[in-house]
């Protein structure tokens, strides 16, 4: 009877077996332990997409609360937005310490996720802060959800060689003057275009001009149910389409191999988008032999802010008082503000690190100049950053597709390519949209 | 021979009861995870898509209004379904074409080292899709791609292309980057099929004077016409999931290259219900209607598979 019963239960067993051995375990809460009074312990789940930053940084923060274990996770930058939501829908395991670059962070702070850090607990006071970079951290409501880690006050890197060849001078004062507004730089652009015969070009594609416009555009774009693109696709699409017309601007996509080797081509672009981390995450990486090459200087009109990453708490966040202690400490203390600005190479947000100006730091790569302070002393003061909206990504999106008429239409005129940005903003933004 | 008794019908079916009994318990386990990690998120995402959700808020029901929306007032659906239908046009006849020449020669006596080549053209099928969109890319990039470079170097051009930045040139290039990733697999296919076709008939051919090319397409051909129909429909499901390649194709990524590449010309139904879940170039997650999408697709998969079904086969009843 009971070997029956056995054999009854043996195949249902077995099939329960199978089961539960597909199913994974369920991730382990981090715990966070108290080992002694007012001693902060535990582990926080930072996603990034550098490994070697957030190891540099979890070195530094060990210093100060060597208890706090700060595990990495890799996630790109392009995906973040993306795996974020996936895991929010899914319940997955989500960062304590999240990462908001300044491509997805308009989209990012539409999405009602995130903790307000001006309200207790964390009580930020947003006077630390340079006033420039504000707009880069609040969301429609004008609570702060992010914390700029880095302040990247932007200007142009050019090649000294080629700079001496076309424009008489390789000094960044002396070309920034002769560059200081758009219509000098068309200008400029024009002449070497025809002195080298179209072999030299200011810039390597489009989508280098692009990228200064978009940032340096103050005027609001996107308010309630409001869209005023055709001002905003106007003035960006003239200025491309004389570059492009005058032979002043080259073929080149944006962080493709083509372009990152186009800094190590002697010969042909003198100019790039530059902000303060690019001399080492662009200039130095895609030319690494080039010591004594490379110049920074302002870009025409007035500096801008040219990429960044802050850094948030979802609401969800398990360990939102160590995420916190991270924050505040890489944020707004004078150790983690230094340790940022080693480790990252960054211009930090907060306005006591430079309270005396900033530090020199000559490099011998860009020839002796110190190019973080260069672009603090001339690009910050005119700086002008927009509100963020979720649709700056819609912006950047309908610019590329308009700007590949301007490559395969010659002749289109400036009407034609913004009714195009008109076509399109209508097809991508709400219904209840209205377009200027 | 004496009839069964009650009793041994009786017994049969206890025990064929219990067998049943054990085959269930086994086929269980599958069932089972079929059921959640299949079935529960198709029904799901059906539901999803009467709703409307940005993936965190509150889902609000809409009824049909995703797919009114999808049917009436959305230009990029009808644009990816279009897409595809060119990208099909370009890829599938070719392939097929190209496929049957070569396990033709495959399948040839003269042919030396047949393992070889074999191998060597399926193992394009076996790179992953996005290493393969990262060749092409820089194979046909603008200024330093090394298809300009040779065109114009053998004067074919005067000067490179805008193979990835133009609307007419960049579906060329997935055509050409499919044709080249799935040559080698449909071709073994073909090799199967020929291999399987009695070796009597070809000499029959042969005797009565048919050449090579009527041998192949007079005779091979109509017998290969079940293998035709599955590399067609398969073909066919294949172009409209296109996703990865696609993107890496035409995107650098750093949000520097647009959805659907250059005139939105390579964007395809996967690509677009991606974009429009994810909010990616649109800046609001719209799941609901990503999921309407999906739906779309789904029936537009199921009309080309059963017109080519219906096409191939009607021509096959002809035939016979």
């Amino acid at each position: 009877m009971l070997i029956k019963l056995m054999k009854r239960m043996l195949l249902p067993l077995l099939a329960l077996l199978l089961i539960l051995s597909a199913v994974g375990c369920g991730p382990k809460e981090a715990p966070v332990i108290e080992t002694a009074p007012g001693e902060k312990s535990g582990e926080i789940v930072i996603w990034a997409w550098s490994e070697s930053e957030i190891n540099g940084l979890a070195e530094k923060f060990n210093e100060v609360y060597p208890n706090i274990k700060i595990k990495f996770v890799a996630v790109e930058s392009d995906l973040y937005l993306s795996k974020l939501q996936s895991a929010l829908v899914t319940g997955g395991e989500l960062p304590d310490v999240t990462l908001q670059e300044i491509g997805e962070r308009g989209a990012m702070y539409a999405l009602d996720i995130w903790e307000d850090l001006e309200a207790a607990p964390y009580n930020l006071d947003r006077n630390i802060f340079f006033p420039q970079i504000l707009p880069t951290m609040l969301n429609a409501d004008g609570k702060i959800v992010g914390i700029e880690r880095e302040l990247n006050p932007s200007g142009i890197c050019y090649k000294r060689d080629l700079a001496l060849e076309f424009f008489g001078t390789e000094d960044p004062d002396e070309l920034g003057a002769m560059i200081s507004d758009w219509d000098q730089l068309i200008a400029e652009g024009k002449r070497i275009a025809e002195e080298s015969g179209g072999k030299v070009k200011l810039f390597a594609g489009l989508r280098d001009v692009e990228s200064i416009l978009y940032s340096q555009y103050a005027d609001t774009v996107f308010e309630e149910n409001l869209a005023h693109i055709t001002e905003y696709y106007e003035y960006n699409m003239d200025i491309m389409l004389r570059m492009y017309e005058g032979g002043m601007v080259g073929k080149l996509q944006m962080w493709t191999p083509a372009w990152n080797s186009s800094y190590i081509d002697p010969e042909n672009y003198i100019l790039y988008p530059c902000a303060p981390w690019s001399p080492v995450w662009v200039v130095k990486a895609n030319d690494p032999d080039g010591t004594g090459r490379w110049g920074v200087t302002t870009a025409p009109l007035r500096g801008y802010s040219y990429g960044g990453t802050a850094y948030g708490i979802l609401k969800d966040a398990k360990n939102k008082d160590l995420a916190w202690t991270f924050i505040e400490w890489a944020t707004t203390t004078d150790h983690g503000t230094e340790a940022c600005q080693e480790v990252v190479g960054a211009i930090v947000s907060r306005q006591a690190n430079y309270a005396n100006g900033y530090p020199a730091s000559p490099d011998e790569y860009f020839a002796g100049q110190s190019t973080n302070q260069y672009l603090m002393e001339n690009a910050l003061s005119g700086m002008l950053i927009r509100e963020l909206s979720q649709f700056d990504v819609v912006l950047r999106d309908v610019a590329s597709f308009v700007m590949e008429d301007i490559y395969n239409k010659p002749g289109i005129t400036l009407a034609e390519l913004v009714e195009a940005a008109r076509v399109e903003m209508k097809n991508k933004l709400p219904d209840d949209m209205t377009i200027e | 021979m004496e009839k069964p008794s009650a009793l041994s019908k009786i017994k049969k079916a206890s025990s064929l009861e219990k067998a049943n009994r054990a085959g269930l318990f086994f086929v269980l386990p599958f069932l089972i995870i079929f059921a959640i990690f299949n079935l529960y998120p198709v029904l799901h995402s059906l539901r999803l898509s009467f709703y409307s959700w940005d993936g965190i808020s509150p889902m609000k029901p809409v009824g049909f209004a995703n797919y009114v929306r999808l049917v009436t007032a959305d230009p990029y659906f009808f644009k990816s379904i279009g897409n595809t239908l060119y990208l099909l046009i370009l890829y599938l006849p070719l392939t097929v074409l190209l496929a049957l020449l070569l396990a033709s020669l495959l399948n040839n006596k003269i042919v030396p080292k047949k393992h070889f080549f074999q191998t060597a053209w399926f193992l394009p099928y076996i790179v992953a899709p996005v290493s393969i969109g990262l060749l092409f890319r820089v194979l046909f990039d603008w200024s330093t791609g090394a298809v300009n470079g040779i065109l114009v170097k053998i004067g074919l051009l005067h000067e490179g292309l805008n193979w990835l930045g133009d609307p007419k040139l960049t579906p060329l290039v997935l055509a050409i980057l499919l044709i080249w990733s799935d040559l080698g697999y449909v071709t073994t296919l073909f090799l199967a099929g020929m291999t399987n076709i009695s070796s009597e008939i070809l000499e029959a051919a042969e005797v009565d004077g048919a050449n090579y090319l009527q041998t192949l397409f007079k005779i091979i051909v109509p017998l290969l016409k079940p293998v035709i129909v599955f590399v067609t429909i398969t073909g066919t499901i294949a172009c409209l999931q296109l996703y990865d390649a696609a993107n890496i194709l035409v995107n650098p990524g750093m949000m520097a290259g647009t959805v659907g590449g250059p005139g939105r010309s390579v964007l395809t139904g996967i690509w677009y219900m991606v974009d429009t879940s994810r909010g990616g170039s649109t800046g609001r997650p719209e799941m609901g209607y990503a999921a309407a999408i999906t739906y779309g697709l789904f029936f537009v998969t199921a009309l080309f598979s059963i017109l080519n079904f219906k096409l191939i086969s009607s021509k096959e009843e002809n035939y016979e």
